[in-house]
């Protein structure tokens, strides 16, 4: 029976990309898979999504398409690995999908978050994230892709290579372009004192 | 890039995510999988079943012919609920190649027709003679496509000899009182040479093995057909010059599939990736990712899509590498129905 069965905890909000695999094992039916799943990977995988669409309700909206779309599929993923590698692949896939939708739809830029201006010190830190998501906002895709697959999910290259569907030497291009690009984006932040 | 600044990536990318708390979506998950629990629903009853799986295996058998398209079980809509009586229709199936227009020209896609039994037997020359019909005269099931041939072309094939001497004999016959050697005016270079290559590939993507295909005009040799030089043996260009570079081999045009369907066929995609949308009118109802087995050049692919009932336009596309600034990047479409 599926209760019995071990929830992988949640650490940090990052597990996505570091899952201890070897302990862990998914419940048979889809529903509780999709749960277990959901416990432990929804909040991160939203996390991506806002890095990767920036704008948190069609982040939101690709993480539960990638769940739903898991649930048709369960019958073939059924092992953890399987499953969170597709959920990575459905964000990144559906999220450049939402941004192409919205770039036909309209072509006025995203609402910009409410402003979370409060006290001083929040204002910094809110300014200081929203020019990181700016300064992806402006990269092409794949390199956006894969600096956050790389350093919000740290996956290795191979992974990377494996959910975008590109060989290990674009992962390594797309990286190295995506940084360089970022780096005078946000030179300015890593010289803040905060 | 030091691992100081790696790091401060990392840092950077954690922080600005950091504040993202998200509503809780799982009752919503909840509500759209009810029901699902990513099995196939058992109603279709034994026969249905035993033609899911017949569409299953000959789809597998990928690039043994022409262009890579899944074979099909001839006479039966697959995916389709209810088999068609066709008691009319010969144990085989015609791959007819049709026009259409693209971002780089005109360009060839291709459909598999029913064949008509003639007799008890039907021989490969029946079949490759009335797959070259459909071709030149045939209507296409997708209204995107279309024959390029003036209407009353007819096509018919002769096989003769046999082993290595075995050769197809392609007949054209010009419309009444016209002659095809040369182009019709408002027909373009482009479009004549891709109606040669349509013969070629029609006349050749049977199962006849390497079978030499020689075309004739109006009961003789010509060294021009539509002012297009045809070569002896008729030759195939290849794929990546002449072909649709998405193609779409099911669901097939009008076909109704159930909620949850797959979508295959090959395509040439950049970095293999297939771009999809499921549309009602303007509005992209699903939309998705996947990847092609290769990249580049055309490769199989398919994909899952779940929709609610209705009617729907399936497109399926490559990445507009060029950011609009090269040709509209290749695609095609189909309408399908899903049923309730």
């Amino acid at each position: 029976m599926s209760n019995d069965q071990q929830v992988p905890a949640t650490r940090g909000g990052v597990e996505v990309g570091e899952l201890p695999t070897h302990a862990q094992t998914l419940p048979w039916d889809a529903d509780s898979a999709v749960e277990q799943l959901f416990a432990s990977h929804y909040r991160p995988l939203v996390r991506l999504a806002v890095l990767l669409v920036r704008d948190q309700g069609t982040a939101e909206e690709v993480v539960a398409d990638s769940f739903v779309a898991l649930h048709g599929r369960w019958r073939r993923l059924r092992e953890p690995d399987k499953a969170l590698a597709y959920l990575r692949q459905s964000v990144v896939n559906r999220a450049r999908s939402a941004l192409r939708h919205r770039a036909v739809v309209s072509r006025h830029p995203p609402e910009p978050p409410p402003d979370r201006a409060g006290a001083d010190e929040d204002a910094v830190a809110a300014e200081r994230r929203t020019q990181v998501l700016d300064a992806l906002r402006r990269l092409p895709d794949r390199q956006r892709e894969v600096l956050a697959l790389r350093y919000y999910l740290d996956l290795s290259e191979a992974q990377i290579a494996e959910t975008l569907g590109i060989s290990r030497g674009s992962v390594k291009t797309h990286a190295s372009r995506g940084a360089a690009a970022l780096r005078p984006l946000l030179a300015p932040i890593q010289e803040d004192p905060t | 890039m030091t691992a100081r600044d790696e790091a401060r990536l990392r840092d950077l990318l954690h922080d600005s995510v950091s504040d993202v708390e998200p509503r809780s979506g799982l009752e919503e998950i909840r509500t759209r999988t009810r029901g699902r629990d990513g099995r196939r629903p058992w109603v279709l009853g034994a026969g249905a079943a035993a033609l899911a799986t017949a569409a299953t295996v000959t789809a597998i058998a990928l690039t043994a012919d022409g262009p890579g398209l899944p074979a099909r079980s001839p006479g039966v809509a697959a995916g389709s609920a209810v088999p068609s009586p066709a008691p009319a229709y010969a144990a085989e199936s015609l791959a007819v190649y049709y026009v259409g227009q693209t971002g780089q020209g005109p360009r060839l896609y291709r459909e598999l027709h029913a064949a008509v039994a003639s007799g008890d037997a039907t021989t490969p020359q029946d079949v490759v003679s009335q797959a070259l019909a459909e071709a030149v005269a045939g209507s296409p099931q997708d209204p995107d496509y279309r024959t390029p041939w003036p209407v009353g072309t007819q096509a018919r094939a002769t096989l003769s000899g046999s082993g290595a001497g075995a050769q197809l004999d392609v007949d054209l016959t010009s419309p009444v009182g016209t002659s095809l050697r040369e182009r019709p005016a408002g027909m373009s270079s482009e479009l004549a040479a891709i109606a040669v290559q349509q013969l070629a590939y029609t006349a050749q993507s049977k199962a006849l093995g390497g079978v030499p295909v020689s075309l004739r005009l109006d009961g003789a040799e010509s060294d021009t057909v539509l002012g297009s030089s045809v070569s002896r043996p008729l030759g195939r260009a290849s794929r990546e010059d002449v072909l649709g570079l998405v193609q779409i081999a099911t669901p097939t045009q009008g076909e109704s599939v159930a909620s949850g369907f797959t979508v295959r066929g090959v395509g040439a995609f950049f970095e293999a990736n297939v771009v999809w949308e499921l549309r009602q009118g303007s509005e992209v109802v699903r939309s998705g990712f996947t990847t092609a087995a290769t990249c580049c050049r055309l490769a199989p692919y398919s994909f899952e899509v779940t929709a609610p009932p209705g009617d729907y336009t399936l497109v399926v596309r490559d990445e507009d590498a060029s950011g609009g600034a090269g040709p509209p990047p290749f695609l095609d479409t189909k309408d399908v129905t899903v049923e309730r």
